[in-house]
């Protein structure tokens, strides 16, 4: 399975019929593998949420569970405290996901049209410091919090969630306003129509796919985000559901695989059903947004 | 149209606006607690299993004037998000930390003594206060002050298949010796001899190590390089080397060890009381399997110490309702309270509960067990317990992973680190 | 009207860019940027445990690392969990890439398959991994002796440890390099091709000749993507294997959380992240040198 093999593959339909059809089984061979060590870890992790978490340590093991059994599901989703962890991660995904959306495209829509001084600086002054492990900013980070008077409150999640997603988010929209062609906005500007105006009725609906991928992985980020609700908050009342997830794994003695796994999954789906409904667009984003 | 512009400017002032509130805000302005108002208390748990099932409900109803805000925050965690918090000014005035945690704790300032609190608790309610076991109050001690009260400390004790070696026709072992002799003879295909795990967690090891007769020095710092550390590498070595344990050994956390025990893949496995519930679902107390505090090693049964560790409520040096705090500390002392947490996980050191009906129907062991867990010793504390830990982890890791080291040598080559810490 | 479009554009010129970009930078730099320059102060001071004020003591935590045995074992297990995640994980994406462009329409679905492991969260692609490489339970091991062959020790022997915690990784991050590669794919002008068939170019030739080239840019984004989410990898390791067994999966990140959050060191701790960081930046640079000067 190397790139030499792919490199053959890659040129349907200019040589023989026999080449041709051999290309295409050896790109569906190839295709198959790759969904295999993609899917096949998620699906052993969904089958063990129907089983017993001493089911999941017996030897020899089974692949399917004795009983397709939903009590872990059932179990997650009748706890009490279920949906204020859920309502709170939708609601800090949602706001960091809007701002997110709103604070970039200024800047970058400046990145991808203008010239000016200090450009190729300040794009970096914004992408640089999201190549630090997320990890590590929490200590400096929390003395911060501590002295803006943030501990324990939405505005420190909201706040951090933000300024790590913003990075990624102008450069994916910087990528897509580029590949708009100019005379469209020139247009909109000889008609007489503001910046704002521009941006908004003409740029911005032609950059949805764009959008929507920023979008995504905005909500991605927030969605799974830990280091920071596990250290800015101490307060159940703030606990978000990969914050619930962690708990969880030390609330018993022998690690109970079936009912961690049931919830990860249960926090996944959400998301997974966002990506499909638009991965379509989703893709054309990256397309248009990773030229830089 | 007009509203599109209207949306636009408004979301560029709120972006603005956020950017402002990041750099420019100054300090939080709370409002500052009038005399009247009734007094807040911010109580840490380290795990949601440590609250009891009333969850403050009666104390709430008697003291209204004390407002409680209970939060779980992970042990692991707690002393990091205390150390930050308190220099601040922000943190609790009851937190729950590991016992072995207590020294960096004291040394940084973060705790206040209260002894004075427990003097007049002593005298308002006698009997709850001499319900506590010497334990309890020896966890949340530092050089002879008391900085609050642990209500759980719990041992690892010695369980095995009491059917298994009946049906081999052999003796329950008394000593490490007669362990792995139990261990060779009931190391099948199907089963391992005896289940630990690998070297990722001191506190398994420093509870063979003392029940082996393993001392510490003044700077509490443990002595590998000696008859019992050394005996208690080799211990490791010798499981390992003879196939007695998992072969996965080394990867195996606390729950594949314990799993293996509990799902009929180990004989013998080191286990504290907390999981015993977790075994019984599975195997009967008395039938299939039995436990006995940790062995003794030949020739050193005087200095036997059956270990434990301990999880105390001690109060921080932020704390100014030091009475208000005791109260809390009195209410998780109560009986009814102390025993829902017993019930469910660790052993409780409110001794009415060991005698309690109820707690003896549900667990059957606690007879056999009241009288040895009046007698541990609590795992010493530490200031530099971290790097202490990943020292002897080290060394077990050693000798656990290459069969030609010598544990002797490995011993003095890792005291001689463990001794440059002081 | 034409003296206004000239004041217009000259404000649009110089004071606008700045306008726009404000909020963003402020944010960003005050957030992020604030914690990177709090951190390098910290790491030049000389910390007590547990606290945030000491002397000034110049680069010697950074010297003082570089004698620890266990800061080297760390380097050179992050360095082969890194080249170890950008070689196999290029390879595969490249792979992945290719072959989801030849399908064209229908790859619509396989497309969207591909990215599940990068939106779970990195705890959950942890607790997958530890169960299909787990030597009793794991699935790994089922197929293994289900075809007759030995069970492996995988997650309690220390080159097999690292070999499945980077596999974990590659599973984890490569779909968005693999997407981004197909992103470089889709923007080639396919008469490019037909062209080259024309002349007579074997598809060795018109990999390496056509396609490598024009997807640049790509494959250097796709790169910087693998080294720096390698470099900074964290959530996975820690639940996975944490840090075992004997060290040997021990990267950087999992070095610095620990310094930190449990030897309670802050001004090593911040050292350790100004070195990842460096790290970052400096791998970054090379590979957008790398393929600019092929484009």
């Amino acid at each position: 399975m190397n790139t030499a093999t792919s490199a053959k593959a890659l040129e349907i339909g200019t040589r023989s019929p026999k080449f041709k059809r051999r290309s295409m089984i050896l790109t569906w061979v190839l295709v198959i593998v790759m969904m295999v060590w993609v899917l096949l870890p998620l699906l052993w992790a969904i089958l063990s949420t129907f089983k017993t978490p001493i089911e999941i340590y017996r030897v020899p093991i089974k692949i399917l569970p004795e009983s397709f059994d939903f009590s872990n599901y059932v179990r997650i989703l009748t706890d009490s405290d279920f949906p204020r962890y859920f309502m709170n991660t939708v609601m800090l995904t949602v706001i960091t996901t809007v701002l997110t959306v709103f604070i970039s495209m200024w800047a970058a829509y400046a990145f991808a049209r203008m010239r000016f001084p200090l450009h190729h600086m300040l794009l970096l002054f914004i992408l640089v410091p999201r190549l630090i492990p997320r990890i590590s900013v929490v200590i400096p980070l929390y003395r911060m919090i501590v002295q803006l008077g943030l501990l324990n409150t939405y505005a420190a999640l909201i706040i951090t969630y933000t300024v790590t997603a913003i990075p990624f988010a102008v450069w994916i929209m910087s990528g897509v306003f580029e590949s708009i062609p100019r005379e469209i906005e020139e247009s909109a500007f000889m008609d007489g129509a503001r910046l704002f105006q521009t941006l908004w009725r003409i740029m911005l609906p032609i950059a949805i796919p764009g959008v929507i991928a920023v979008v995504i992985f905005t909500v991605r980020e927030s969605w799974n985000e830990f280091p920071f609700v596990l250290s800015f908050t101490t307060s159940s009342r703030l606990r978000t559901l990969p914050y619930q997830l962690f708990l969880f794994r030390d609330t018993l003695g022998i690690e109970n695989w079936p009912l961690i796994n049931t919830f990860a999954i249960i926090t996944v789906i959400p998301i997974l059903v966002a990506y499909f409904i638009f991965s379509k667009h989703v893709m054309t984003g990256i397309v248009q947004g990773a030229v830089k | 149209m007009l509203n599109m512009r209207k949306i636009l400017i408004w979301s560029l002032i709120a972006s603005f606006a956020m950017t402002g509130s990041v750099v420019f805000a100054t300090g939080g302005s709370e409002a500052e607690a009038g005399e009247d108002e009734p007094v807040e208390l911010t109580v840490w748990f380290g795990r949601e299993n440590f609250i009891p099932d009333d969850n403050f409900a009666s104390f709430r109803a008697k003291y209204d004037n004390i407002i409680v805000n209970v939060d779980v925050i992970p042990l692991e965690q707690a002393l990091t998000e205390a150390s930050t918090a308190l220099s601040a000014g922000k943190g609790p005035d009851i937190l729950q930390t590991d016992s072995r945690r207590i020294p960096p704790l004291v040394q940084a300032n973060l705790l206040q003594e209260i002894e004075a609190q427990l003097a007049l608790w002593q005298k308002e309610d006698p009997a709850s206060y001499n319900n506590i076991s010497s334990s309890g109050w020896d966890h949340a001690t530092h050089d002879g002050k008391r900085y609050g009260v642990a209500f759980s400390a719990g041992p690892f004790n010695h369980v095995y298949r009491l059917d298994w070696l009946e049906a081999a026709g052999l003796d329950a072992p008394t000593t490490w010796e007669e362990l792995l002799d139990v261990a060779r003879a009931l190391n099948t295909d199907d089963h391992i001899g005896y289940s630990i795990r690998g070297a990722n967690s001191t506190v398994w090891f420093s509870s063979h190590y003392m029940a082996m007769g393993g001392k510490y020095d003044e700077n509490d710092v443990i002595q590998l390089d000696s008859e019992a550390g050394i005996y208690a590498l080799g211990f490791y070595q010798t499981l390992v080397r003879e196939g007695l344990v998992s072969p996965d050994v080394l990867a195996w956390g606390s729950g594949d060890m314990r799993a293996a025990f509990i799902t009929g893949r180990a004989a013998q496995a080191p286990i504290g009381t907390n999981i015993f519930p977790s075994i019984q679902e599975e195997l009967e107390y008395g039938v299939q399997w039995a436990a006995v505090p940790p062995l003794k090693r030949e020739g050193a049964e005087d200095e036997y110490r059956y270990a434990s560790l301990g999880w105390p409520h001690v109060v921080t040096s932020a704390s100014e309702d030091l009475y208000e705090a005791s109260l809390v500390l009195r209410y998780l002392a109560e009986h009814d309270n102390a025993m829902s947490i017993a019930l469910r996980y660790q052993p409780t050191t409110i001794m009415s509960v060991w005698d309690d009906p109820a707690y003896i129907d549900v667990q059957p062991w606690a007879r056999d067990f009241a009288e040895p867990l009046r007698n541990m010793t609590r795992t010493p504390p530490n200031l530099y317990i971290t790097d202490m830990d990943e020292i002897i982890l080290d060394a077990l890791g050693e000798v656990m992973s290459d069969m030609n080291a010598d544990p002797a040598e490995v011993a003095a080559r890792y005291q001689l680190v463990l001794n440059d810490l002081f | 009207m034409k003296g206004r479009t000239i004041s217009y554009n000259r404000f649009r010129n110089l004071v606008l860019p700045y306008f726009l970009v404000l909020p963003s930078i402020l944010l960003v730099c005050g957030v992020l940027g604030y914690a990177i320059v709090v951190a390098f102060y910290d790491s030049l001071h000389d910390y007590p445990m547990l606290a945030t004020t000491g002397p000034f003591v110049g680069f010697d935590n950074y010297i003082e690392l570089f004698g620890k045995a266990h800061f080297q074992n760390a380097i050179v297990t992050t360095f082969v969990f890194v080249f170890g995640t950008v070689i196999v994980g290029m390879v595969l994406s490249l792979t992945l890439g290719l072959t989801l462009y030849n399908l064209k329409k229908s790859a619509r679905i396989f497309r969207s398959m591909t990215l599940m492991p990068y939106l779970i969260s990195g705890v959950a692609a942890a607790v997958i991994w530890r169960f299909l490489f787990n030597s009793d339970a794991g699935f790994v091991n089922l197929v293994i002796q289900t075809v007759g062959g030995e069970p492996v020790r995988w997650l309690s022997d220390k080159t097999n440890a690292l070999i499945v915690v980077t596999m974990a990784n590659i599973w984890k991050i490569f779909p968005m390099s693999t997407l981004l590669i197909l992103a470089g794919l889709q923007v080639i002008d396919p008469d490019l091709y037909d062209a080259a068939t024309i002349d007579g170019a074997s598809s060795r030739q018109t990999f390496v000749r056509i396609t490598l080239p024009l997807i640049g840019s790509y494959l250097s984004t796709s790169l910087i993507w693998l080294t720096f989410a390698s470099f900074n990898m964290f959530t996975i390791i820690y639940p996975l294997t944490g840090g075992g067994p004997v060290r040997a999966t021990e990267v950087m990140a999992l070095f610095m959380y620990r310094l930190a959050f449990g030897s309670l060191n802050f001004s090593s701790s911040s050292a350790v992240m100004i070195m990842l960081l460096a790290l970052n930046v400096g791998f970054s640079v090379i590979f957008i040198k790398l393929f600019r000067n092929r484009v």
